[in-house]
């Protein structure tokens, strides 16, 4: 093969260039920590990322929304508990005002008792989340009482749901007028009114069968408790799945996206060494020529 | 012993023609096109023997025959070919790296977007009464329609922007045809003349070459110099040149009044000024369709803050045109299924557009078969591709170029050692016949002078 002059200088520009970009580009994956800057330098990790990241995105949207799916149903929780602790003080109250030695008065006082606590769970049915009534859907108060009950206002049957996972939607609120007995020939606060004025009127067998019915309003009480306990459970356990594939789903796309260190700082040493080399080579070796020799 | 001075001064003249040629190659080291010369040099038509001389043919000295070239000539047309595809491949390189970018940053582009958008209508759904989270909505929705408008308009901009470079290189190639053209009839004339047009034929190698990555032209030789034809036309014949230019949009290639199918850069250009990324803008308007259809489905659904029904939420056909419906407002976003001002579930329903397979694909027009995400995580990974495989071809092409190249120089370069080596040649030669002429010169002084003293 004949070597010529512009060859050689041509060959020196192209290893000079090449060892520049391979220098260039190592010196832009440690300067940025990222192995892929833009789709060209991996196409199919670069649609791998994406798809990645909006699965990220998916996992903190739920995370956001099952925030706010526990805290409707803590409220609902403690709700239900103090609805429930009414209930049994309002079932002992009726069973003292069968008690013989009660006159008028003693009557009278446990009568105003019940309207108080009929009161009171009327405030704990109208519980609000964020303005929202949490037991009656889309509506701010639940319940108005009326002086014989209590009129319900919300949808019956409706759901406010929140988003748990990509596939599952649950309902976070409770429906009113299934836990207070809207769905019923007596609900509660009917009953309490009528106890009310069995107890005043002294009517011990009214007041006993009134004492039945709140039992069994007790018992409807207890089981939207556990079920809204059975959602909270729920929620917290999609959380946390949800809390572990952010973490998991992040340290894939650092996997792919990111430079490892050591590697590339080895790497670079490489490039920046090979380009020291080739360019002594070349002002080494240009310096020679038949030109140096002659006389 | 006249005879002897007459070749030692042909010679002489040799050696001199020699060192000419030399120097000439030695100040062309690093002219682009030139080949190096060599002096050809022959013995010159021998004296036939007579009764004087004796029997046999008597050398008369060295002849010059000619400055010959050495060049390949089937190298220079495989360098064209190879010049024309590397014209082609860095135009469509530098579209494709231009181009990879429209769908935003790895971290930050339609994809971001997106999701900006599913959380901002899951926030509409804790709070369907807050103006605050309906506007931000309403925000996430305008910046993704945003997005999607000015990735189409990118793609837009490379096809004028490449019609434009076309009209340069158009420009180009027709002062290339004239200098091609003149340069036929500069070798015409020397030839003609009994000369070697060696300068004149590198210079027209050169502009061919260039014409060749501009064009993708053909060469062929012919009486009195090359012709060049594009796409079938000619270009240049013989002393003529043929004008081309690019006109209308999508542009077209026109060589005197009839339309061509040119290759090199003017071809790869026309092809993406005229469909080169048409696929990319179909698929992002399915992207845009299919997004407007299923959020303006899910939006019909609800009723607004007001309990009036739903308007369209997207409007605008394709990727160019996809806004926000103008007269939506944070109020009018119909986030309620029920009609009851507290129920966010249509947001739900709008929120889980994210799930839904609402994205048609290229092959299947009419049905919808990937999610929003997945469509664009694929347009990323196409874009990356294609810029990714613009970039190996074009490597390729470029070492298809250089080594045809170090071929060529192989041959045709000038190495200053070698040229070196001719010159010690040349002088030795040089003062050889020098030598030559000194002693005839002092024979026939000791013929005319001295004898018979």
């Amino acid at each position: 093969m004949r070597i010529t002059d512009s060859f050689r200088f041509t060959n020196s520009q192209t290893a000079i260039q090449n060892s520049l970009a391979r220098l260039n580009s190592v010196q832009r994956q440690v300067s940025t920590g990222k192995r892929i800057l833009q789709p060209s330098d991996a196409p199919l990790d670069a649609s791998l990322a994406t798809r990645l990241r909006s699965e990220q995105d998916d996992a903190v949207r739920h995370l956001r929304s099952l925030s706010d799916a526990r805290a409707w149903l803590s409220v609902q929780d403690s709700a239900l508990q103090s609805a429930s602790t009414l209930l049994t003080r309002a079932q002992d109250l009726s069973i003292q005002s069968r008690n013989a030695s009660n006159g008028g008065n003693g009557r009278e006082a446990i009568a105003a008792e019940l309207d108080g606590i009929r009161e009171q769970l009327a405030l704990v049915a109208n519980t609000n989340y964020q303005g929202q009534s949490v037991f009656g859907a889309f509506s701010t108060q639940a319940i108005s009482l009326t002086p014989t009950g209590a009129t319900f206002n919300g949808t019956a049957g409706a759901q406010v749901q929140r988003r748990v996972s990509d596939s599952q939607l649950i309902p976070v609120n409770s429906d009113g007028s299934k836990v207070f007995g809207f769905d019923t020939a007596d609900d509660m606060f009917t009953v309490l009114a009528r106890l009310a004025s069995n107890v005043r009127a002294g009517d011990d067998t009214a007041s006993a069968a009134d004492t039945g019915v709140l039992l069994a309003r007790a018992g409807t009480l207890r089981d939207s408790l556990g079920d809204v306990g059975s959602r909270a459970a729920l929620v917290d356990s999609a959380a946390s799945r949800h809390e572990d594939d952010k973490v998991t789903i992040a340290s894939r796309v650092s996997e792919i996206e990111d430079v490892d260190v050591t590697e590339a700082a080895v790497k670079l040493a490489q490039a920046s060494q090979s380009y020291e080399a080739i360019l002594a080579m070349i002002a080494k070796s240009q310096q020679v020529s038949l030109l140096n020799f002659l006389r | 012993m006249m005879q002897s001075l007459g070749i030692g001064v042909s010679g002489l003249s040799a050696a001199q023609r020699g060192i000419e040629v030399v120097s000439h190659n030695i100040a062309n080291v690093n002219t682009p096109g030139y080949s190096r010369q060599r002096v050809e040099l022959s013995a010159a038509f021998p004296t036939v023997g007579t009764r004087a001389l004796g029997p046999g043919a008597y050398g008369t000295g060295v002849e010059i025959t000619g400055v010959r070239q050495l060049r390949d000539t089937l190298l220079d047309n495989a360098a064209r070919g190879a010049l024309s595809n590397q014209g082609s491949k860095e135009e469509i390189e530098r579209a494709m790296s231009s181009i990879q970018h429209i769908a935003g940053s790895l971290d930050d582009g339609l994809s971001t977007d997106l999701s900006r958008l599913w959380s901002a209508l899951s926030d509409v759904v804790a709070n369907p009464q807050g103006i605050t989270a309906r506007s931000t909505a309403l925000d996430a929705a305008t910046r993704l329609a945003a997005t999607l408008r000015s990735a189409s308009a990118s793609i837009e901009h490379l096809a004028s922007d490449s019609a434009t470079r076309l009209g340069g290189y158009v420009s180009q190639v027709n002062g290339l045809a004239t200098q091609v053209a003149s340069l036929n009839a500069s070798i015409l004339n020397v030839t003609s003349a009994g000369g070697t047009p060696n300068d004149f034929v590198d210079q027209r190698n050169v502009a061919l070459e260039q014409l060749a990555k501009l064009t993708g032209g053909e060469v062929r030789e012919s009486m009195g110099g090359v012709d060049v034809t594009v796409g079938g036309a000619i270009v240049v014949s013989g002393v003529r040149s043929y004008a081309m230019t690019a006109i209308g949009v999508p542009p077209v290639v026109m060589v005197d009044g009839g339309a061509v199918t040119a290759g090199g850069s003017i071809g790869a250009l026309t092809d993406l000024a005229t469909h080169g990324l048409d696929q990319l803008r179909q698929r992002l308007d399915l992207v845009a369709n299919g997004l407007r259809d299923a959020m303006n489905t899910a939006h019909a659904g609800g009723t607004d803050l007001d309990g009036h029904p739903a308007i369209a939420f997207f409007t605008g056909t394709g990727a160019a045109n996809l806004a926000v419906n103008n007269n939506l407002g944070p109020r009018q976003l119909a986030a309620s299924t029920s009609g009851k001002p507290a129920d966010g579930n249509n947001a739900q329903a709008m929120a889980d557009v994210r799930y839904g397979k609402i994205i048609a694909t290229l092959a299947s027009p009419g049905a919808p078969s990937l999610t929003a995400s997945d469509a664009m995580a694929d347009i990323v990974s196409e874009l990356g591709q294609r810029a990714a495989s613009a970039q190996r071809e074009l490597d390729a092409s470029n070492a298809t170029v250089s080594s045809l190249d170090s071929q060529r120089q192989e041959t045709s370069g000038v190495s200053i050692d070698e040229e070196m080596t001719e010159l010690l040649k040349y002088q030795r030669a040089y003062e050889a016949a020098a030598r030559i002429i000194t002693a005839s010169d002092q024979m026939l002084d000791t013929l005319i002078n001295r004898v018979g003293r």
